[in-house]
């Protein structure tokens, strides 16, 4: 071996021991041979849980006193479609009921209107997703302070008929005692909701932190959507418009 | 050139290589995890660890505690005995009034505590709302309970006041009132049982938030138990 070429051995071997051990060389080659890629898909930002509950206190405000004004103007749907206690979303004289005319002061009457078609009972406790789901996520409200809001109407023995043809005129209008017990549960719900307004609050923004989608479109101002509510498409229900009841 | 050149270069050439492969392999391993570098293991103290809560135990037991307290609640609503309000105009709670009579939330704990130590556990403030109870027996009581907070809060309903019914000479309690308590019960009722998983898993989430209680209830103890003087 000549002289140069064993020299040159010799300097291989010193810088490879000396890299090897270095953290620089080690760095390097972690971060690739050239400038780091762009990514495709840009990481979104860290949600500010302060900011979400924030804004879910504001949107409480708007509906809390939506709930108050509702309750007030004492006109609630007539259960005169089940017998029992039952959930009607939007009766037959067009009477929304508390939670629809929450939702309906976000998405428009029509589209509230809307989700009857579906399901004229629907529940708010047994919905999980969709979106009135998202609505509720985004309402400032537990899910249980809507569940608390949305009294079903009551049809004792499913003889109420109503504002329907042929009633009796000897008949007692049953509408007073009904609007009076149902305004007491208004009145024991709002108690509810006052009482543990920062607690409930709390819980509210920790559903609301599991769907970051939701949250941030709240922090930029926007409500969840109607969806498949708000479709033009989608028929609309025919109905008359709420009236007050008989003095 | 010295004749030991070649075999010390080839020695250098082997060791860098070795080492290189050692240094570079154990470099990325711990980059790649993005975990610090362990410390020495002489170095580590070794911690008592306290037991684990076991979720489902616990949510097993609440749920057994929940169904019991619900059946109390019921029975309250159905013996339609409620404390009446003689104190002031509107609403008010009361814990238990001139009669006797406890509030639906005291009717309950008093099964667990007996009578005299659930009067006791007011403290003297006969129109203890537990929207406001954070801490102590009470608190300690409602997180055993297997209710969520927002759920005992809403079985605690206040009483209408009519003025003074005994000046009145009132001979029975008012029965409008009642029938507004039994029909604010029955609402009630729904709520709890509408959502009953959701608002167990919070309950559960409140109790396992305090390990140490949460032990002592998974070993049987009730919240509170004695903790007060009649």
């Amino acid at each position: 071996m000549s002289l140069p070429r064993k020299l040159a051995n010799l300097l291989l071997a010193t810088s490879l021991f000396a890299g090897a051990c270095s953290p620089a060389v080690t760095s390097r080659r972690d971060a690739g041979p050239g400038p780091r890629p762009t990514p495709i898909v840009t990481p979104a930002p860290k949600l500010d849980r302060d900011q979400v509950r924030e804004a879910l206190l504001q949107r409480r405000g708007v509906v809390f006193q939506r709930f108050l004004a509702y309750r007030e103007a004492r006109v609630y749907p007539v259960n005169n479609l089940a017998e029992g206690h039952a959930h009607v979303w939007l009766d037959a004289s067009g009477n929304l009921c508390a939670a629809a005319t929450l939702i309906s002061a976000d998405w428009g009457r029509a589209a509230s209107e809307r989700v009857a078609l579906d399901n004229n009972f629907v529940r708010l406790s047994d919905i999980q997703d969709g979106p009135l789901m998202d609505w509720m996520l985004t309402s400032g409200l537990t899910h249980h302070e809507l569940v608390a809001i949305q009294v079903p109407s009551i049809n004792p023995d499913g003889s109420v008929t109503w504002d329907m043809p042929g009633v009796a005129p000897e008949v007692p209008d049953p509408r007073p005692a009904e609007i009076a017990r149902l305004h007491d549960i208004y009145i024991d719900v709002e108690r509810q909701l006052t009482s543990m307004w920062d607690e409930n609050l709390e819980l509210a923004t920790d559903a609301l932190m599991k769907r970051p989608d939701l949250a941030r479109a709240l922090i930029d101002g926007d409500t969840a959507s109607a969806g498949k509510y708000g479709e033009p498409s989608h028929p609309s229900v025919a109905g008359g418009f709420a009236q007050p009841p008989p003095a | 050139m010295p004749a030991f050149l070649p075999k010390l270069s080839s020695l250098l050439l082997a060791t860098s290589l070795l080492v290189t492969g050692a240094c570079s392999s154990a470099t990325r391993s711990a980059s790649d995890a993005g975990v610090a570098r362990a410390k020495p293991i002489h170095a580590i103290k070794v911690q008592p660890r306290a037991a684990e809560i076991d979720r489902a135990a616990l949510r097993a037991k609440l749920r057994e505690r929940r169904e019991q307290s619900v059946a109390r609640f019921l029975a309250y609503r159905e013996a339609r005995v409620y404390p009446i309000n003689t104190v002031t105009p509107g609403l008010q709670h009361i814990w238990v009034d001139e009669l006797g009579h406890l509030c639906a939330a005291a009717t309950i704990i008093s099964a667990d505590w007996g009578y005299d130590q659930t009067v006791a556990a007011a403290n003297g403030d006969n129109f203890i709302r537990l929207a406001d109870v954070t801490d102590g027996a009470l608190a300690e009581w409602m997180l055993t309970s297997g209710l969520a907070h927002h759920e005992i809060v809403a079985i605690q309903e206040p009483m209408e006041g009519g003025g003074n019914w005994r000046a009145m000479q009132m001979p029975e309690p008012d029965p409008t009132e009642q029938a507004r308590l039994y029909a604010i019960y029955v609402s009630v009722e729904r709520q709890i049982s509408s959502l009953a998983d959701e608002s167990l898993e919070l309950a559960v989430d409140a109790l396992a938030a305090h390990p140490d209680l949460a032990r002592r209830f998974l070993a049987g103890e009730l919240a509170g138990e004695g903790g007060h003087d009649a």
